[in-house]
């Protein structure tokens, strides 16, 4: 009798294991999981140059406007250019400096009420129309681009409207632009 | 002679025959054999998914929080586009190494170890305010030990995820980087008994 109880017993033990810890289980374990953050280069803008229609003059009837893009400039109308051989007064876009994360792409926002005013006369007038260019990113539609080190430069054109009779001056316009990652 | 000793063994060894048949019987009914061919039971714990704070611009110091449900709370931080804020995920699994039938309630330890900070260039970030999404360790801190309960195993193979939140603090002083810190987990099996 004794005999079977440990015959018993022993099968028991046996039947036990599935449930109990052994010496050859691996009863713990390690992994290393990760936490990540991408922290971005700030953006930062620099104006390099305003926006400068140069010296304008209109007839005394017509209205005249004066388109300033990247790289040209046109007259329309009655306006014509009156800088002469002076140095300082040719119209050229405005030009600014962007610095950033590499390859990002950031978005140019221009308040839609820009005024251009006469240097002499203080005449204020309205300019439209204007266009953004990035050197990185052409023909973007108010988008510029970072390069693979993180800078980018951009002009702002656009058109002065000069209502006719205005004296004639040298009109520039003070850009509020903002710049943001899209 | 054969006969004699065949006689003899048998005459021997009758008295155990039916006992330990009888536990056989009930062994193989629940799938002793198997057990007998079986592996060791091991556990494991596995990081299914990065803890990933996104992207975001810092000036100064700030931080971003995010919960082990994933929601998003930024403090002096600007957001960026980019890749989506959600917490780390894992999986510990327990497998018991036999395909037996039993059912088991699996007992398992979880520890986070001490996380590091990340320092390079200009950008310095540390992770804190570890939360989790289990019940009884909703907020945990580095070497507590977590609680994970696997309960009615009745497969080979058992396993549980869980996700895991914090607060990531960040320096910038300047330029910008990718901060990555690891997050190193222990499991340690505590239990696995009969239902």
């Amino acid at each position: 009798m004794a005999g079977q109880g440990r015959a018993i017993l022993l099968g028991l033990a046996v039947l036990a294991a599935p449930g109990s810890l052994l010496a050859r289980d691996q009863n713990s374990a390690s992994a290393s999981g990760q936490a990540a953050a991408s922290v971005v280069r700030s953006l930062s803008l620099l104006p390099l140059a305003d926006l400068h229609f140069g010296a304008v003059a209109v007839s005394g009837q017509g209205d005249g406007q004066v388109t300033v893009g990247a790289a040209d400039v046109f007259f329309a109308g009655s306006a014509r250019p009156a800088c002469g051989q002076r140095a300082d007064c040719a119209a050229h876009p405005a030009l600014f400096s962007v610095t950033g994360e590499a390859s990002r792409t950031y978005r140019i926002t221009i308040s839609a009420q820009v005024e251009a005013r006469g240097q002499n006369t203080g005449a204020a007038l309205e300019v439209g129309n204007l266009t953004v260019d990035s050197a990185n990113l052409a023909n973007a539609d108010g988008l510029g681009k970072l390069d693979l080190d993180g800078l980018d430069r951009f002009t702002v054109g656009g058109t002065l409207y000069v209502p006719g009779g205005t004296r004639p001056d040298t009109f520039r316009a003070d850009l509020p632009v903002t710049i943001a990652y899209e | 002679m054969q006969g004699n000793h065949s006689h003899l063994l048998t005459n021997r060894h009758r008295r155990w025959h039916a006992p330990v048949a009888a536990v056989l019987a009930v062994a193989a009914a629940m799938g002793w054999p198997a057990t007998t061919r079986s592996a060791p039971a091991q556990v494991s714990i596995t990081p299914d998914r990065v803890l990933n704070y996104g992207s975001f611009m810092v000036f100064g110091s700030g931080s971003r929080t995010i919960s082990a449900s994933g929601a998003v709370t930024d403090i002096a931080v600007v957001p960026i586009d980019g890749n989506q804020p959600e917490p780390a995920r894992f999986t510990v699994t327990y497998d018991r190494g036999n395909p037996s039938p039993t059912v088991l309630n699996i007992e398992l330890q979880v520890v986070v170890a001490t996380l590091p900070t990340y320092q390079q260039g200009g950008i310095s970030g540390t992770v804190s305010a570890l939360q989790t999404d289990l019940p009884g360790a909703l907020n945990i801190s580095p070497g507590q030990p977590i609680r994970i309960t696997i309960p009615a195993c009745r497969t080979r193979v058992c396993s549980r995820s869980f996700n895991v939140g914090g607060r990531l603090n960040v320096t910038r002083q300047f330029g910008g980087g990718t901060i990555t810190i690891p997050i190193p987990m222990d499991v340690t099996v505590i239990s696995a008994r009969r239902a």
